[in-house]
């Protein structure tokens, strides 16, 4: 993809989920202008970047829609309420909708203009519904001042009138004055001016004089631009249509230009009278040499003088208009400014697509011949390095000048490829060719073409490709790093652990195979270096990875608004700790239990206001979630007020699925019942809401929790309300687990699921039915084999003497005995997916390498006994 | 890094962008000798370039992008003359 558009696609993605989250905010709070400012902020920006992308156009419809919403508000000309906030959602979600499309294929989808055009129709209804009279105002800007133009310099502007006035051209000019606050909301007025076509003069002075330097806001924009361009002026609208509000364009014939500057001179009036006489006679030479005799002598830096120079300019054309001349003899020294409008229709200029023909003089194109020879002799000077840059920067430029001079465009931008590729390659031979290629289509014009003319063609060429060019170069805002790279690192960090881990093995090898402790001791040192540094390289890059719980909650909002409004209930969510922070990878997985958990408040949880009133309670249900670090875990509970769950439905629920005897629910404490939700296939939805029924339960959540190392506890009093408590890991990077060896083979056993380690003797273990147990103070603990589980061969009685090796663990919240045939010590390792061909084995969460470089499988006992 | 300092002058280098305008500013403060060099700069963002024309430094070294050489550096000479 384009990087460009790859940049958008990230930026519009978290405007549009900061615009969401405000958008609720504003809808409980519809007084503040804070929030209120801030989503019209993320949607003008969106909307501002994607006009870059004439792809987007049905995108760009739609955020303008929304913005001018937005300003309505802004403007009080409307009140938000919720049917507002819907709509506005509704725009919010077809704009993500459309920018994960363009990230996809880089467009819209098909039906996007339609679509987009509705939605944007019912905006603007929802905005006009209410302030009918409110009409957009457009039109009612002030005018382009022609005086503005005296900030170009004099010299600047006779040389533009020059070429204007050759190639019958018009000029635009816009005065651009940026919204003090606009660089907040990402722009950039510079960069905007960069992409103006054919731009011939830029001036850029603060709105007033600069303040002192202490006093300076370097963040609210002061700049007043001056621009003048030779496009046509429908494109200038177009580039500056985000900025239309701030700019106030201009379109006047060259004769504009013609604005006497300098000191006032008192000189009589009948002083220029001969030069009047000479006009009215149209006898041009004669002025001319009237003009000099004016001038001589005269204070240049005075008006009149300017005003002299300014009539032997505009004489300077084989039909001198006379209007102008008078009129500009006529301000000669009084330090007035001509009026050139009101001379206007007389002097227009003619548009640029109606450009005449351009006359070149056998002495231009000789000059012009001259030129191309000159700098292709420049380029075989022998050269080096940087200045060898220079050079070809050097006569380039004097070629741009020259064909810029001839209104040779389509030369200009083969020079210009010839230039890159020269650059690109550090060899002078693409510019060489391109000027020998000038160099003979000069020769043959100037064979060809005796009566000295040329046809000017190449007029509505080379804007658009430049304009993306200069919209590459957008600043970057701030450090995204792919996160392919980061995990890269990990990954080396991961080996880097193991690497550091063989060194102990080397220490003991060096002792007892070599006999050399002093060696081993030195190692075992150094070891102790690595280790540390290793380990601080661990957590820096664990910092990196670390990410707010905010990521997962900020959904919810939305979630909860939009199932409430639906279901008629009235929720308010409370969040807290969402500064938390826990490993990326946790986060992305929790997002989808916890959207479980929150709809499952939502809808089984709080009850219906009616409900609720009649229970005592506030008709506003409250469903809190909060985050917070406990040691190295992080804990987040879900609370609703609604009325709890029932164990005795549960109870007659695992009844009818079959999932207990009716004497085992008879015994069943409640808080015990009530954990069966956790278990698959039980549902206690009465009715499948269009929520529920997405095939994700309870079991799910638990698995997935369970899965990242984690733990879920429930608590429900009925009537009073459920709790749920999720237990994860911060970082799930290194795992500490215990290795046990079976059949020759090591394992590795997840260290949070061990309770304890213990030897039971063969006598101490009992058989119930079919299944072996101990008694381990005072509590049966159910046994099973690991070699049963692994499907290896049953080892012969145990043993020597010491007994069996049984870890404790805690599987699905139950101790259970799991023997293996003998123990090792706990090891940290970097748990590494199956990959490849034993990718989809069961019962198994990874493997991972060993310090000594074995290979151990680390099991999932879960999904072992599950299977087995 | 897009600006980088020495005693009396500031490189800014590559894409200068709206975050920088104000170590510019503070450098600019503490040197009101300091002087600019912007040879390799490819884009300065409207915020740091406000924080120049308003601090009007001596630029020792003009900037090797096109349009910033032929537009901006004129800016510059202009007010340093007045």
């Amino acid at each position: 993809m384009n990087p460009l558009l790859a940049e958008f696609v990230k930026e519009a993605r978290d405007l549009l989920e900061q615009a969401t989250e405000d958008l609720l905010l504003l809808e409980r709070d519809p007084e503040s202008a804070e929030v209120l400012n801030r989503i019209f902020r993320s949607v003008h920006t969106v909307k501002g970047a994607s006009g870059l992308f004439e792809s987007a156009a049905p995108l760009t419809g739609v955020a303008h829609a929304a913005e001018d919403l937005l300003d309505a508000a802004r403007e009080q000309e409307v009140r938000i309420d919720a049917t507002h906030v819907d709509l506005l959602l509704q725009a919010l979600d077809l704009l993500a909708r459309w920018i994960d499309v363009l990230e996809r294929t880089g467009e819209l989808p098909t039906d996007a203009e339609e679509r987009g055009g509705e939605l944007a129709g019912s905006l603007r209804v929802a905005r006009g519904e209410e302030s009918a009279d409110a009409a957009p105002e457009a039109g009612a800007a002030v005018g382009f001042e022609p005086a503005w133009l005296s900030r170009i310099g004099e010299q600047a502007r006779m040389e533009l009138y020059h070429r204007a006035i050759r190639r019958g051209l018009s000029l635009v000019a816009v005065r651009y004055r940026p919204d003090p606050e606009c660089f907040y909301r990402g722009d950039d007025p510079l960069l905007t001016v960069r992409q103006v076509p054919h731009l011939v003069a830029l001036d850029i002075t603060g709105r007033e004089a600069w303040p002192a330097l202490d006093e300076l806001d370097p963040y609210r924009c002061e700049l007043d631009l001056l621009l003048l361009s030779y496009a046509p002026p429908e494109e200038l609208e177009h580039l500056l249509r985000y900025v239309g509000s701030e700019c106030v364009l201009g379109v006047f014939p060259p004769i504009h230009l013609a604005l006497p500057a300098g000191s006032p001179l008192e000189v009589p009036a009948e002083s220029t009278s001969a030069a009047e006489r000479c006009l009215d006679a149209a006898d041009w030479p004669g002025l001319r040499s009237e003009l000099e005799r004016l001038s001589a002598g005269v204070d240049a830096g005075s008006h009149y003088a300017s005003a002299l120079r300014w009539c032997a300019l505009v004489l300077d054309t084989p039909e001198p208009p006379p209007d102008p001349l008078r009129l500009l003899l006529g301000v000669a020294g009084s330090g007035e400014t001509p009026q050139w409008r009101a001379l206007a229709p007389l002097a227009a200029g003619r548009r640029p697509d109606a450009a005449a023909p351009l006359v070149v003089a056998p002495r231009e194109r000789e000059a012009a011949l001259a030129i191309v020879e000159a700098q292709l002799r420049v380029l075989e000077i022998p050269h080096d390095g940087e200045r060898w840059e220079g050079l070809l920067r050097g006569v380039y430029g004097t070629l741009r000048n020259l064909l810029d001079y001839l209104a040779r465009d389509e030369d200009l931008e083969a020079l210009e490829e010839a230039l890159e590729r020269a650059l690109e390659l550090r060899n002078a031979d693409p510019l060489r060719d391109g000027l020998g290629r000038l160099l003979g289509a000069l020769r043959q014009e100037d064979g060809a073409r005796d009566d000295g003319t040329r046809d000017d063609g190449a007029r509505d060429d080379g804007t658009g490709g430049k304009t993306d060019a200069a919209g590459g170069k957008a600043p970057p805002k701030a450090l995204r790093i792919d996160q392919a790279r980061i995990d890269r690192l990990m990954e080396l960090i991961g080996e880097a652990v193991v690497a550091k881990n063989g060194l102990p093995f080397l220490a003991r090898r060096a002792e007892t195979l070599f006999g050399a402790r002093e060696l081993a001791r030195e190692i075992k040192d150094h070891y102790g270096v690595i280790h540390r540094i290793v380990q601080e390289m661990q957590e820096s890059i664990m910092q990196v990875r670390m990410l707010p719980v905010s990521q997962v909650f900020q959904r919810l909002p939305r979630l909860v608004r939009d199932l409430s409004r639906k279901q008629g209930k009235q929720i308010a969510l409370h969040l807290e700790g969402e500064e938390t922070e826990a490993d990326k990878n946790i986060l992305e997985q929790l997002s989808e239990p916890m959207i479980h958990l929150i709809r499952n408040a939502v809808d089984h949880g709080i009850e219906p206001p009616a409900e609720r009133a009649a229970a005592g309670k506030p008709e506003e249900g409250m469903i809190a979630l909060r985050a917070s670090h406990e040691g190295e875990s992080v804990t987040i509970t879900i609370e609703d007020d609604g009325h709890g769950i029932d164990p005795e439905r549960i109870k007659l629920k695992a009844l009818a699925r079959g999932l207990a005897s009716e004497a085992e629910l008879a015994a069943m404490p409640d808080q015990e019942a009530i954990r069966l939700i956790f278990h698959p296939g039980l549902s206690t939805a009465e009715q499948v809401s269009d929520i529920s029924g997405r095939g994700v339960g309870m079991d799910v959540v638990r698995a997935t929790i369970e899965g990242l190392g984690g733990r879920v506890e429930l608590g429900s009093e009925p009537g009073r309300g459920t709790r749920i408590r999720l237990d994860l890991p911060m970082s799930m990077a290194v795992t500490r687990v215990l290795a046990s060896r079976v059949g020759g083979q090591l394992f590795g056993i997840p260290m949070e699921q061990v309770q304890e380690t213990v030897r039971v003797p063969p006598a101490a273990i009992t058989r119930i039915k079919a299944r072996d147990a101990f008694v381990l103070r005072d509590h049966i603990v159910p046994l099973v084999r690991l070699r049963a589980l692994l499907k290896l061969p049953v080892a012969e009685a145990d043993d020597d003497g010491r007994g069996l090796a049984v870890v404790v663990m805690q599987v699905a919240g139950e101790a259970l005995g799991v023997v293996v045939d003998d123990l090792d010590e706990s090891v940290e390792i970097i748990l590494r997916p199956l990959e490849g061909v034993i990718a989809g084995i069961g019962g198994y969460s990874g493997t991972a390498l060993l310090g000594d470089g074995r290979v151990m499988l680390v099991l999932n006992l879960e999904e072992l006994l599950s299977c087995h | 890094m897009p600006l980088s300092y020495d005693e009396q002058t500031i490189s800014i280098e590559g894409v200068c962008g709206v975050e920088e305008a104000e170590s510019l500013l503070e450098w600019l403060n503490a040197h009101p000798d300091g002087a600019i060099d912007l040879l390799r700069c490819e884009h300065i963002h409207s915020a740091p370039l406000q924080v120049l024309l308003a601090a009007r430094p001596p630029i020792v070294a003009a900037p090797g992008d096109e349009f910033l050489a032929r537009w901006l550096l004129p800016l510059f000479k202009a007010r340093r003359e007045t």
